[in-house]
């Protein structure tokens, strides 16, 4: 459980367990300077006990961020280069790549504090950057690191397993951004020069282009009462913003440098000065 | 993160959802990143001199919600320059395929300017999601020309066939051919040392690249 270790504890004690503790056990660390300044957060999710936290980079470690300011120092992510997170309320998911020469990786927990690597794409350069429902969505890279084809992986019984992706090739340039199942399929959003792109599929293998949201970057989707929402910020002024597909778009209220971080059921999460926020997604 | 609406006092504009929109608008980027812009428009503002002033530039993104540099506020998308003797250059409207030589040969000058100050530099000729933009990032560092990296090679090749009429195929593989063009354009702009291992003789070579484009001369 995320709550049982979790303590918020004034500098000089943090300082003194850090030393004589496990790097997993020293988690404990003062709010206002723990979630000062992440350097980077892979997303927000649900963990099994209910709680919406971020998964976030600080000072080279993966750490979990509650909307308090609480941290904990994850375990099982060392060397891992993570860039979108999600839970069902029973396991938890994080994908991105091995640092270094990237390697496309899936992380699995069930506490959303301790990890394991899952599936792990040998023998090519890739990313996975979205998963949600099931689905891990990335790309083999160009030494660039640029896109340079899309690949999905799809959780079954026995584990990942990638599958073929087909009508996406004319986006083979972009990397996913968010995916997230639907109650008849799923949907996937990659982001182009000028906005979001939109595909959605039936069995996970065959994608059918959708409406596309321009001037929006979106970062994040979720099926919420048979409407899919979605989180995200504007292209040029990075402008908070959320909406329903096939909806009006609106002005959640958050503050205007709030980054989204994706959304955890009917939550989003949205990074501003360092710290994690929540608001109901509809709003 | 910082927000800015202007590079070293040069506007930066949107034109994706309006041309010729002049409203000042609010872009974010790291400030190590807003630095290396301040250095990459003094560049430009040099080696362009002949052209006057740089009046705006219109950009389609710094700091961008999604993954890799964009998403960390260390990357720069430019659609358009233009000069207060009124001359342009506009990726936007893939200046790199221009049929006038002139054009290219001036996209070229830019796009070099873009490689003096960022590892990573993707325009038109590296894939079409660039065909329309000049992509610089920090992803990297340090500048140099990395016979590995199918940008810079295509880059190369690029800029032999529209300065020395080299007749390569832009592919972006170095083989023996762009090895070759390569070393005649180097010695022709009086490049000293290994542009494959040092940034001051990279950046020397695109400096003299850049003032050939700009002045539409052939080396």
């Amino acid at each position: 459980m995320l709550d049982r270790r979790t303590f918020v504890l004034g500098a000089a004690a943090t300082a003194a367990l850090a030393g004589a503790l496990p790097a997993h056990a020293a988690a404990p660390t003062p709010a206002s300077d723990a979630a000062a300044n992440p350097r980077k957060a892979a997303g927000v999710f649900r963990t099994p006990d209910g709680a919406t936290v971020m998964l976030a980079d600080q000072d080279g470690r993966w750490v979990v961020i509650d909307e308090g300011g609480s941290v904990r120092i994850t375990d099982g992510l060392t060397g891992a280069d993570l860039v979108d997170v999600t839970g069902d309320g029973v396991t938890c998911h994080a994908v991105g790549a091995l640092s270094g020469d990237p390697v496309a990786t899936v992380w699995e927990s069930t506490d959303g504090v301790s990890w394991r690597e899952v599936r792990r794409l040998h023998g090519v350069r890739s990313q996975f950057t979205a998963v949600g429902g099931g689905l891990a969505f990335g790309s083999v890279l160009k030494h660039e690191r640029a896109s340079l084809v899309r690949i999905a992986a799809r959780r079954t019984p026995s584990g990942w397993a990638t599958v073929p992706v087909r009508g996406l090739e004319w986006t083979d340039g972009l990397s996913a951004t968010a995916v997230t199942a639907t109650a008849d399929g799923w949907v996937v959003a990659a982001v182009d020069i000028s906005g979001t792109v939109l595909h959605t599929s039936r069995d996970g293998v065959t994608w059918t282009a959708r409406p596309r949201l321009d001037g929006v970057a979106v970062r994040g989707l979720a099926a919420v009462d048979g409407h899919v929402h979605w989180v995200g910020n504007e292209m040029v002024d990075a402008t908070p913003l959320t909406g329903v597909l096939d909806a009006d778009r609106t002005r959640p209220a958050v503050p205007a440098d709030a980054k989204a971080l994706g959304l955890a059921g009917a939550r989003s999460g949205w990074l501003t000065g360092g710290r994690l926020i929540t608001a109901e997604a509809t709003r | 993160m910082i927000t800015f609406q202007r590079i070293d006092g040069t506007p930066v504009y949107y034109w994706r959802s309006s041309r010729g929109d002049t409203t000042l608008r609010n872009w974010q980027a790291t400030q190590a990143f807003y630095d290396s812009l301040v250095l990459w428009i003094r560049d430009l503002r040099s080696l362009s001199s002949a052209y006057g002033s740089i009046t705006y530039l219109v950009s389609a993104g710094f700091y961008v919600n999604k993954p890799g540099e964009h998403g960390s506020g260390t990357a720069m998308d430019l659609d358009h320059v233009r000069w207060s003797g009124g001359q342009v250059s506009s990726p936007l409207d893939r200046d790199h395929a221009s049929g006038t030589l002139a054009t290219r040969r001036r996209y070229l000058a830019v796009d070099a300017v873009c490689r003096r100050r960022f590892r990573y530099a993707l325009d038109g000729w590296y894939n079409a999601d660039h065909a329309d933009h000049i992509h610089s990032d920090f992803g990297g560092l340090p500048v140099r020309c990395v016979t590995g990296s199918e940008s810079d090679t295509k880059f190369v090749q690029a800029l032999c066939n529209n300065f020395m009429s080299s007749g390569l195929v832009v592919d972006g593989i170095w083989g023996p051919k762009t090895d070759s063009a390569f070393a005649t354009a180097k010695s022709r702009l009086g490049t000293t040392g290994d542009p494959h291992t040092s940034s001051a003789a990279w950046q020397s070579f695109l400096s003299a690249a850049a003032r050939k484009g700009f002045a539409n001369q052939a080396f």
